[in-house]
C-alpha cells in the first residue's frame, strides 16, 4: 500500500471505522511512514486553523439578505408548502405570539390592494426566520430603550404605549409582509399585548378598527386593532377585550 | 415537526459564511453573493425530507456549485513548483487566524480550492467530493495536491513564528 492508498483509506481520519483489512494495513503503513506522519499532523493544524474561523459571523444585514431573497424566490415558487410548517413556529416565537403574528399579518393584508400581492405564506415564513435566526431584539422593562432601539432599528422615533396596567417587556425586529418593523410586547396584568409597527412612506393616518381573526380553524378569535399614523402602520393584537384593545391603540396614537 | 429549509439553513449559515470566506479567498462581498446565490440554489433544489445532517452536506454541495459556476476554470495539472514538499512544525500555525487562511486560499486555482475545502476542511469523503467537483477520484486526489501551495501560502503570511523548512 502507498501513501496516496492509505491516507485515502483512512479519510477522513477522525471518523471511527471497521477495522476491516485494508484499514488495518493502511494504519500500520501510516503508523510507520513519517511522510504520511507528517502529513496528517499538517491536517490537524490545517483544521485547527480553519476552526478558528468559527468566531466569523454572518453579519446581520447579510443574514437578512439571505432571506429575503429565499422569500422572493419562495413567493414565485408555490409548489413548497409553507403553511403547515407555520405551525411548527418555534425557536424564540410561542403558540400565542405565532397566533398574534398570524393575525396582524390577516389584519395589515386585507387593508387594500397595495398589500395584496404579497402571499400570506412568504409574509409567515419571512418573520418566522427572522425571529429563527434574528438577533435584533431586546428584552428590556425601559420604554426609553425601546425607544432607542426603535430609533436605531428602524429609523422612526417612537414612543411605546404608556397605561398603568401595561409594561413593556421585549422589543424585536419583524418582517411582515415584506418589510421590515418592530414587534413590541408588552403585559396586560399578565397577558401578552403585541404592538406592531412597519414604517411604510406611503402610509395615510386612518383611525383605529378593530376585527377579530382566527389564527387557524381551531384557533380562538382574537381582537386586533389596526391604524395608521404617517409613514407607519400599525397593529395590537392581544387576549384582552375589545374595548381595552382600542384605549390602549388611543394611547399609543397619543403618546406619538 | 418538520422544519423549514429556512429554519434549516439558518443554523448552517455563519459555517457556510465561513466556506464562502475561504473560496472567495477572504474577499467579503465575493463571499456575500457567494452565500446568497448557494442558499437560493439549495432551496430551489432542496429535498423536503433531507434531515440536519444532509442538509449541511446539501448546502455545502451548493455553496462549491455555486462558486465554480461564476469562476473561470483553473488548471488541473499541478504547478511545477507543487512538488517541493513542505515541512511544518504545527505549532508555527498558533500564531494564525482564519484570515491568513482565507488569503493564502485565494493564490489557489477554483477547483483545487473547493476540493480542499470539502475534504480537508470539510471532511468529506474523496468519493463524495470527487462526484460534486464532477471529476474521478485520481483526479481529485491531484486538485488535493495543491495543499502544498496552501500551505507555503499559509507559512508566508507576515508575522508568522517561522519554524517550518522546505525540502
Amino acid at each position: 500500500m502507498n501513501c496516496h492508498e492509505a491516507r485515502a483509506g483512512l479519510w477522513p481520519p477522525e471518523r471511527p471505522r471497521l477495522a476491516a483489512d485494508l484499514v488495518v494495513i493502511a494504519r500500520e503503513h501510516v503508523r510507520t511512514c513519517t511522510a504520511c506522519g507528517a502529513y496528517f499532523a499538517q491536517d490537524r493544524a490545517l483544521l485547527d486553523l480553519y476552526d478558528r474561523a468559527r468566531a466569523v459571523r454572518v453579519p446581520d444585514q447579510l443574514r437578512e439578505r439571505v432571506f429575503d431573497a429565499l422569500a422572493q424566490v419562495r413567493s414565485s415558487d408555490r409548489t413548497h408548502s409553507i403553511v403547515p410548517r407555520i405551525a411548527s413556529m418555534r425557536l424564540g416565537i410561542g403558540p400565542a405570539a405565532g397566533a398574534m403574528l398570524l393575525i396582524v399579518a390577516l389584519a395589515l393584508m386585507s387593508r387594500g390592494p397595495s398589500s395584496a400581492s404579497v402571499s400570506a405564506p412568504s409574509v409567515f415564513v419571512e418573520d418566522h426566520m427572522r425571529r429563527a435566526v434574528g438577533e435584533d431584539h431586546l428584552e428590556t422593562g425601559d420604554p426609553i430603550q425601546v425607544t432607542h432601539f426603535l430609533q436605531r432599528e428602524l429609523g422612526v422615533r417612537f414612543e411605546p404605549i404608556r397605561h398603568p396596567h401595561l409594561e413593556v417587556t421585549r422589543v424585536e425586529i419583524c418582517l411582515l409582509d415584506g418589510r421590515r418593523g418592530a414587534m413590541i410586547v408588552y403585559k396586560n396584568s399578565g397577558v401578552q399585548v403585541a404592538h406592531y409597527l412597519v414604517p411604510i412612506d406611503d402610509a395615510i393616518a386612518r383611525p383605529p378598527a378593530i376585527s377579530e381573526h382566527r389564527p387557524g380553524e381551531a384557533g380562538r378569535a382574537m381582537p386586533v386593532v389596526t391604524w395608521a399614523t404617517p409613514r407607519i402602520e400599525q397593529a395590537l393584537v392581544g387576549e384582552v377585550d375589545r374595548e381595552q384593545l382600542l384605549e390602549l391603540a388611543a394611547a399609543a396614537i397619543s403618546a406619538n | 415537526m418538520s422544519r423549514t429549509f429556512e429554519e434549516l439553513a439558518g443554523t448552517e449559515l455563519d459555517a457556510l459564511y465561513q466556506g464562502a470566506l475561504f473560496l472567495a479567498g477572504g474577499n467579503p462581498r465575493g463571499a456575500e453573493e457567494l452565500l446568497v446565490n448557494a442558499v437560493t440554489l439549495a432551496f430551489k433544489e432542496h429535498e423536503r425530507d433531507a434531515g440536519p445532517n444532509e442538509i449541511r452536506r446539501w448546502l455545502e454541495a451548493r455553496l462549491v456549485r455555486s462558486f465554480l459556476r461564476h469562476l473561470r476554470e483553473g488548471p488541473l495539472v499541478l504547478p511545477e513548483d507543487t512538488a517541493r514538499r513542505v515541512a511544518l512544525d504545527p505549532v508555527t500555525f498558533e500564531s494564525l487566524g482564519s484570515t491568513e487562511l482565507f488569503a493564502a486560499a485565494a493564490v489557489l486555482p477554483p477547483r483545487p480550492r473547493a476540493a480542499l475545502w470539502l475534504v480537508l476542511l470539510r471532511r468529506w469523503s474523496y468519493a463524495d467530493a470527487a462526484s460534486i467537483l464532477e471529476v474521478d477520484v485520481a483526479d481529485l486526489e491531484k486538485l488535493l495536491g495543491y495543499r502544498d501551495v496552501l500551505m507555503r501560502e499559509i507559512m508566508s503570511a507576515p508575522g508568522l513564528r517561522r519554524t517550518g523548512t522546505e525540502m
